[in-house]
């Protein structure tokens, strides 16, 4: 790759790389595994750089093989034999009920099915529209509103009323 | 009080859960050593993969499973077979090209989602293929010894995935398929083992690429495997 061109990919990588991050903790459960989604990620991102010549798509880009990536092991035999593993928190210290509240909100998302973790992923953190949702998806709208409320009410049913109580944490 | 609607505060609670990252477990250089491993992988199975058709078959052309307005050549010493539209036509010239099939990996531990030996084969097979992005996949070991190679792919106005799984002998196969929109081929390899080939949409309702070619592809696979 031209020099030009690694150093944009270098830019973008250095801004982008935590965000990526954190939308892979959410959407695989624990940050070893989403560390490993996420590089996979800004691998496939640089064999491919020169041939996304849009460069405002980056994001939707690479959010897309995130989802994709995971959505498929998620698939796989061998995944879905180790998806109930308990696997710990990797995050810093931090006071007790932000550490409760994060750890049950990803304790009870790795319980939802992958397809509905990922709507809600891109829809509450990512910030996705439906329209956005449905395009990073590769589905409907009708999909993703039905996904989404499956998705809530598969988080109702782990979390309880403690889902209607989630605040910011700090 | 509490202004927030409830999707506000479940967008707050979100982003809570993941607002303090541990630190990276990988940078840049290790992404870059990621990146040009894998190209410089395939380039040297590649060369590999082109010098035994060229010693074997004489410079002989690897069959393609498409149309023949999609295909190909190969190679430089020799014209595209004209008479290829058949499966079994495709499968010929590659049991000639490769009388030694490709089998399970050695020497490794996990199965290679991007196995550069099995997208040489998938290239020849289907020169279309040979632009074709490398999918996304993860980088968590899947014990076994058999080889996958997972594409983006477009076909005219269709686009989707595809995926090439090669089963070891005696191993579980692993190839789940989907509620809708898919298109799966499969056949028993030379070395004993099983290759699938899946085709899925993009979307829930697309169009399935290379629908029509998904069986002839792991036909063709099938006696180089």
């Amino acid at each position: 790759m031209e020099a030009d061109a690694e150093r944009e990919f270098a830019e973008y990588f250095r801004a982008r790389r935590d965000a990526v991050r954190r939308t892979a903790v959410l959407l695989c459960g624990d940050w070893h595994r989403a560390d490993d989604h996420a590089q996979s990620a800004f691998v496939a991102l640089h064999r491919n750089w020169r041939k996304i010549r849009d460069r405002d798509a980056l994001d939707a880009w690479v959010r897309r093989t995130l989802v994709r990536a995971v959505v498929d092991e998620s698939r796989r035999p061998w995944r879905r034999e180790r998806a109930t593993e308990a696997v710990a928190e990797a995050g810093a210290p931090d006071a007790s009920d932000r550490v409760a509240t994060r750890q049950a909100l990803v304790g009870a998302l790795r319980t939802v099915p992958a397809r509905q973790r990922a709507v809600l992923v891109l829809r509450f953190l990512e910030g996705l529209d439906v329209a956005g949702t449905a395009t990073a998806l590769g589905c409907s709208e009708g999909t993703v509103k039905s996904q989404t409320s499956h998705g809530l009410a598969a988080l109702r049913a782990v979390l309880g009323d403690a889902l209607d109580d989630l605040r910011p944490a700090g | 009080m509490d202004q927030q609607n409830p999707d506000e505060r479940l967008t707050a609670a979100f982003r809570a859960a993941a607002d303090t990252p541990p630190e990276a477990g990988f940078g840049l250089d290790d992404v870059l050593a990621g990146s040009h491993r894998v190209t410089r992988r395939r380039r040297q199975v590649v060369a590999g993969v082109v010098a035994a058709a060229v010693l074997v078959g004489g410079g002989g052309v690897v069959a393609s499973v498409l149309p023949a307005s999609d295909r190909e050549t190969t190679s430089a010493a020799a014209p595209a077979r004209e008479n290829t539209d058949s499966a079994a036509g495709a499968a010929e010239a590659p049991r000639a090209a490769f009388p030694v099939p490709l089998g399970a990996t050695t020497g490794q531990d996990c199965v290679p989602a991007q196995d550069p030996a099995l997208r040489a084969l998938v290239d020849a097979a289907v020169p279309g293929l040979r632009d074709a992005a490398e999918a996304p996949t993860t980088m968590i070991c899947r014990p076994g010894r058999g080889r996958e190679v997972h594409l983006e792919v477009t076909d005219g106005a269709a686009s989707g995935l595809l995926s090439v799984v090669y089963t070891a002998p005696g191993e579980p196969r692993t190839d789940a398929g989907l509620a809708v929109g898919w298109v799966q081929g499969g056949a028993g390899t030379a070395s004993g083992g099983y290759v699938s080939v899946t085709s899925r949409a993009a979307t829930d309702s697309g169009a399935v690429p290379f629908r029509e070619q998904v069986q002839g592809l792991a036909d063709a696979l099938a006696p180089q495997l």
